[in-house]
């Protein structure tokens, strides 16, 4: 027969409470970690709400993102007229051009050409 | 004997001289005026110094040493200012659009200018006392202010009014080439009547043009009026004036341009 020779009388009873006060301890604990956990996790969302709407308001209001433009190869082709390869067009054509150049490149203030500073006060 | 010996003595003197006169042109011209002009800078810078040695010691010596750095300075004012004149009537003459008898006048009043400063200048040698000298040199100075101011201006201006003139005359043979080429083209049965605008438009800025000239040329006139005026800021008023000629100038060539191209595509 099996000897039950426990003194369940002398069971500590201390241990019983312990256990009861660690789990009123974990408790606390679990909802301290719960909050904290909620706190980030709201701390968080904040950021993400601030840098998400951050990134929707445009650096430089002024500057228009336009897509870029597909590179045309071929040169746009006119109709030309009967008197497009005529020679008294084309000379005209090409005085035109000289005069537009002459026109660029003339000088009309000739700066290099203004009167020398003198000292013409002599004075002893 | 005698055609060989006229031939030889030509060959020998005359020929480089007129060689040289031929080389003798604006760059030239520029040149000689830039180096005396720096001459004049570098006596300038002696006379300075020697007139406040002068002022503060007032010794014989450096009454001596103040006269000859003076009269240095001023032979070589008068010598940078015959040079610069001369710069300009090598530039009236190499520029286009003026007649030939606007050249001659102005020349003929530069040359008489440029010969003045070179007897100017042999005269101030002749000064015996610092006194004289300044007295001398002040002669220039009224010179300087009461006609050569005005006419290096005067001069300036038509050179510039010559180069506008010259553009022009340009834009002018054009206009008469498009004229007569619309013509042909009408005959052909073409529509020419928006192009026979434009070159009314061409024709109506060079009317423009012409009134923008004749304005700065009153601007300039303004200098023999009044002594007391600034004569740069004078000219820099009809300089002006001829910039905004020289806009309505592009302008008429733009629309010259713009006819030809019509022509061309038949758009």
């Amino acid at each position: 027969m099996t000897d039950f020779n426990q003194d369940f009388e002398n069971i500590p009873f201390m241990e019983e409470s312990s256990s009861k006060k660690k789990l009123i301890l974990g408790k606390r604990k679990l909802l301290f970690l719960g909050l904290l956990f909620i706190l980030i996790l709201g701390i968080l969302v904040l950021l993400r709400l601030l840098f998400g709407f951050k990134k929707n308001v445009p650096s430089s209001p002024l500057v228009a993102v336009t897509p870029t433009p597909t590179p045309i190869f071929s040169e746009e082709i006119r109709p030309q007229s009967l008197w497009a390869t005529d020679s008294g067009i084309l000379k005209i054509e090409e005085e035109i051009k000289n005069i537009e150049n002459e026109l660029d490149n003339t000088d009309i203030k000739e700066k290099g050409l203004m009167p020398p500073a003198l000292d013409w006060k002599i004075k002893f | 004997m005698i055609k060989k010996l006229a031939l030889i003595i030509f060959i020998i003197f005359l020929l480089p001289l007129s060689v040289g006169a031929e080389d003798f042109n604006f760059n030239r011209a520029s040149s000689d005026y830039l180096y005396n002009f720096d001459l004049y800078r570098q006596a300038h810078q002696e006379y300075i110094s020697a007139r406040d040695s002068f002022l503060q010691y007032k010794t014989l010596t450096s009454k001596t040493n103040a006269f000859q750095k003076t009269l240095k300075m001023t032979q070589a004012r008068d010598e940078t200012v015959r040079t610069y004149l001369i710069v300009l009537r090598m530039k009236l003459e190499e520029t286009l659009g003026l007649s030939l008898s606007e050249k001659n006048v102005f020349s003929l009043r530069l040359d008489n200018e440029a010969t003045w400063f070179s007897n100017h200048k042999e005269e101030l040698s002749s000064a015996g006392s610092l006194e004289d000298l300044v007295e001398l040199a002040h002669k220039a100075e009224e010179r300087y202010q009461q006609q050569t101011e005005v006419l290096i201006y005067q001069t300036l201006h038509k050179i510039l009014v010559g180069k506008e003139n010259n553009l022009a005359e340009k834009i002018n043979k054009q206009i008469t080439a498009l004229k007569e080429k619309l013509r042909e083209i009408k005959e052909k049965g073409e529509d020419v009547s928006l192009q026979e605008r434009w070159l009314l438009e061409t024709e109506n800025r060079l009317r423009r043009f012409e009134e923008k000239i004749s304005d700065s040329v009153k601007k300039i006139e303004e200098l023999e009026k009044s002594v007391f005026r600034d004569r740069r800021q004078t000219y820099q008023e009809a300089q002006l004036i001829l910039e905004e000629a020289h806009q309505y100038l592009k302008e008429a060539n733009r629309y010259l341009k713009e006819i030809v191209r019509k022509i061309k595509t038949g758009e």
